[in-house]
């Protein structure tokens, strides 16, 4: 599977190697949850714990990195001689004044064009647990209006309960449905976030048995799946309406393909391909594949150049 | 099954609001009621409440509200009155949530049981954010047993540092940190200036951040 990479990843061998450097990667991303505390008053208490925070490209969100003590021993001891906590067992952590989350998906949900301010606006998560994403969509909506959570695997319900809870959210629904299935619920959405189930080749750093546990026939069967789940997210969005479709998945057949193949099967016209701001332009072909002209607008985020998880976001309006 | 909350459940949540000083907040928040199925309560209790709380002996429950029973719908004798109580975000989701029977909806604020409520953790955080007169029963913890505590310790005399002037034996409290920030909830077993006694637990811990969510996790796997 690595060996795809050549035909899509720019500088793969960088990939290879920075794989190889970061297998205990020296930062962690956090995202300060405005519903219960001020960004900068969490990094401020953070950086009186010892904690050493950085900030990033969204206001939310800080890079919490290593000390070169912890670098260079066993992490965890060098932790405790300092008197410091693991990042996700602190007070605030308890608290629920943050939650742990990689940069790239909080791009993800901050490219949905959120308002706080609107009491009306209903979004839809169509692959919610744990909760990352959703709880912060409920920090961008400062907890009004309405969000939709579908999870169909009844036992990864417990975790998303447990960290909207954590987090303070109240604005959310918890339906245990497929997906597919949410035309059935007879709503329709101003938002839909679509964090579509795939192979997960993006977190090879964080999970290095995703090199060799995949193969093709996963990479056939997820986009088979995330080609329905857009179909049934695209009917349930109202005009004018924003979805953001993403995985992390390096795969132009989880990506790229399923957006092209949308773009390609969609007889009303009525889709709109969104600039992003962050990441590298998606490809304009793979294989024999030549890709509408404007999939390139949506991006790629790869761990070797955005210091991020392998990510794909796709950001679509209906006209 | 989320349904509108009863008048019966309204006259037991009016008055633990009323008791905790935030009776004003009652009318500014969407509430609906989870009716908790008598096997859904019995595991609750025996698998997650051992230890930490007293347990409920469930045919003696059974026995004295089949007696004060009468007059009530059909719901509440199913379940003998026991609910879960949840605030909604807005008008809106509460009718979505009543319509649509989602798995789960809003913030869970805790149980009415035996026509009495019990707060959880979500609780108390509306009580300190609406209430910062701290005219309710509460504790506030130094710091080296604050984090014993959030871990599931009890809370020894000595290491309170400021507390509620009126406490009552037996009485559940808050537990706060020098931030005046919500650790848990605690059952008193001393009263008034008692309660500093040194080199001695006059505190049970009933709930703590640390250990409630995880409990809170595990529920719903039953």
């Amino acid at each position: 599977m690595i060996s795809r990479f050549l035909n899509f990843v720019p500088n793969t061998e960088n990939l290879l190697e920075y794989t190889e450097n970061n297998k205990s990667p020296n930062y962690e991303y956090i995202r300060a949850n405005n519903l219960k505390i001020e960004s900068q008053k969490l990094k401020g208490r953070l950086i009186e714990k010892g904690f050493r925070v950085k900030d990033t490209i969204l206001k939310e969100v800080f890079k919490v990195e290593k000390t070169k003590e912890e670098e260079a021993n066993n992490t965890e001891e060098s932790r405790k001689n300092n008197g410091l906590p693991s990042i996700g067992s602190t007070l605030e952590y308890l608290k629920g004044y943050y939650y742990i989350q990689d940069l790239s998906s909080c791009i993800a949900v901050d490219e949905l064009e959120i308002s706080g301010n609107n009491n009306s606006m209903t979004v839809l998560d169509m692959a919610s647990s744990p909760g990352g994403k959703t709880t912060f969509i409920a920090q961008k909506m400062n907890n009004r209006g309405k969000i939709i959570a579908c999870e169909p695997n009844s036992k990864r319900i417990p975790s998303l309960i447990f960290n909207l809870s954590r987090c303070s959210v109240k604005n959310t629904s918890i339906f245990n449905i497929f997906g597919e299935d949410v035309g059935k619920l007879a709503m329709s959405f101003d938002r839909i976030l679509l964090d579509a189930p795939c192979t997960c080749e993006g977190i090879i750093i964080k999970d290095e048995t995703r090199k060799k546990s995949r193969n093709l026939k996963d990479i056939e069967v997820c986009s088979n799946r995330q080609k329905k789940l857009i179909q049934s997210a695209l009917h349930v969005l109202k005009p004018s309406g924003i979805m953001i479709y993403c995985t992390c998945s390096f795969a132009p057949e989880e990506n790229e393909m399923i957006i092209d193949d949308l773009i390609r099967n969609n007889k009303d016209g009525n889709i709109e391909i969104m600039p992003l701001k962050y990441g590298v332009n998606g490809l304009t072909e793979f294989g024999n594949h030549q890709f509408k002209k404007d999939i390139s607008k949506t991006k790629r985020l790869y761990p070797h150049i955005h210091n991020t998880n392998g990510f794909y976001i796709a950001k679509l309006r209906k006209k | 099954m989320f349904k509108d909350i009863s008048k019966k459940e309204e006259t037991v949540l009016k008055k633990a609001f009323n008791n905790w000083g935030i009776f004003d907040l009652y009318e500014k928040l969407n509430i609906i009621i989870k009716p908790l199925e008598k096997e859904h309560l019995a595991k609750f209790e025996g698998k997650f409440r051992a230890g930490f709380l007293k347990k409920v002996n469930l045919a003696q429950i059974e026995k004295k509200t089949s007696q004060k029973n009468n007059g009530e719908n059909e719901n509440d004798k199913k379940n003998d009155g026991n609910s879960e109580v949840y605030v909604c975000s807005n008008n809106d989701q509460k009718e979505l949530a009543i319509k649509m029977q989602p798995t789960y909806s809003g913030i869970a604020i805790g149980n009415i049981k035996s026509k009495k409520f019990t707060p959880n953790l979500n609780f108390a955080e509306l009580i300190v954010n609406h209430n910062p007169k701290l005219n309710y029963p509460y504790a506030v913890l130094e710091n080296k047993a604050s984090n014993l505590y959030i871990y599931g310790r009890d809370i020894m005399g000595n290491s309170i540092v400021d507390f509620f002037n009126e406490i009552k034996e037996n009485q559940i409290m808050i537990i706060l940190n020098q931030k005046k920030e919500v650790l848990g909830i605690g059952r008193s077993r001393f009263s008034n200036n008692l309660i500093t006694q040194n080199d001695k637990i006059v505190i049970d811990n009933v709930q703590d951040i640390g250990t409630y969510y995880l409990k809170e996790e595990n529920r719903y796997n039953l």
